[in-house]
């Protein structure tokens, strides 16, 4: 297979990832999927500067929050998706209770700044490590441990919630079968 | 409330993996690797 071949492959299988980072960066679906064509057509006019054996997908990344960080200082004046709600269309939501869960943690996941919010859906959305997240954020391990933990403050500060039961299909089973349970809350 | 945010991290991001890939990016794709554009890959 040419060597172009492998690396179409090798693009094609990071979308997903591109497009789910993408999405928790900007809240929104479209300029997303905008980012992510951009990125792609960077990485393949700067092939050249991508060293063999290295992470693709770090490297791509890299790029995709360049572009994202660009074009961030070009759009800061505008009104933000705050309410997540384009974000809230992309995703194949599941046909549960479980969907305004996720879409009320997508528009507080939007309150945080970009800073917090990328290392957060980089460690925890994506699985990376603090070093690999260090590397694309262009700083320190130990800065990436700080914007991780300042981030997951905030969100449960955003969330107000005291506990997880009182989130979702739990809470709504709760509801039905221990209605005393629900009413000493209140 | 950390394992909250922990899952619901996963699965928001997991959300949108599981999506079909637009059309438009292997259509890009493919219009680029016919391209002159970019270098050959010989730094793959």
């Amino acid at each position: 297979m040419a060597a172009r071949d492998r690396l179409k492959d090798d693009l094609v299988r990071a979308i997903p990832s591109l497009r789910a980072f993408a999405l928790s960066l900007c809240g929104n679906a479209e300029r997303a999927d905008d980012l992510v064509q951009e990125t792609l057509m960077k990485a393949w006019a700067n092939l050249t500067s991508f060293v063999e054996g290295t992470n693709l997908s770090a490297w791509l990344f890299t790029i995709l929050r360049n572009a994202f960080y660009s074009d961030f200082r070009k759009r800061r004046r505008e009104i933000e998706d705050a309410d997540g709600q384009m974000a809230g269309r992309l995703a194949s939501m599941p046909a549960q209770n479980g969907h305004m869960d996720l879409q009320d943690f997508r528009a507080a996941l939007m309150q945080l700044p970009p800073s917090q919010r990328e290392v957060l859906i980089l460690i925890g959305g994506s699985g990376m490590s603090y070093e690999e997240v260090a590397a694309i954020c262009n700083c320190a391990v130990g800065t990436v441990k700080s914007r991780v933990n300042r981030a997951r403050n905030r969100l449960a500060q955003i969330l107000s919630v005291n506990s997880v039961d009182e989130f979702g299909p739990d809470a709504v089973v709760q509801a039905t079968v221990e209605p005393t349970l629900v009413s000493s809350r209140n | 409330m950390e394992r909250f945010i922990e899952r619901s991290l996963h699965d928001a991001y997991a959300a949108t993996l599981r999506e079909k890939v637009p059309e438009r990016f292997t259509e890009l794709l493919n219009q680029l690797k016919a391209s002159k554009g970019g270098d050959d890959g010989r730094s793959r």
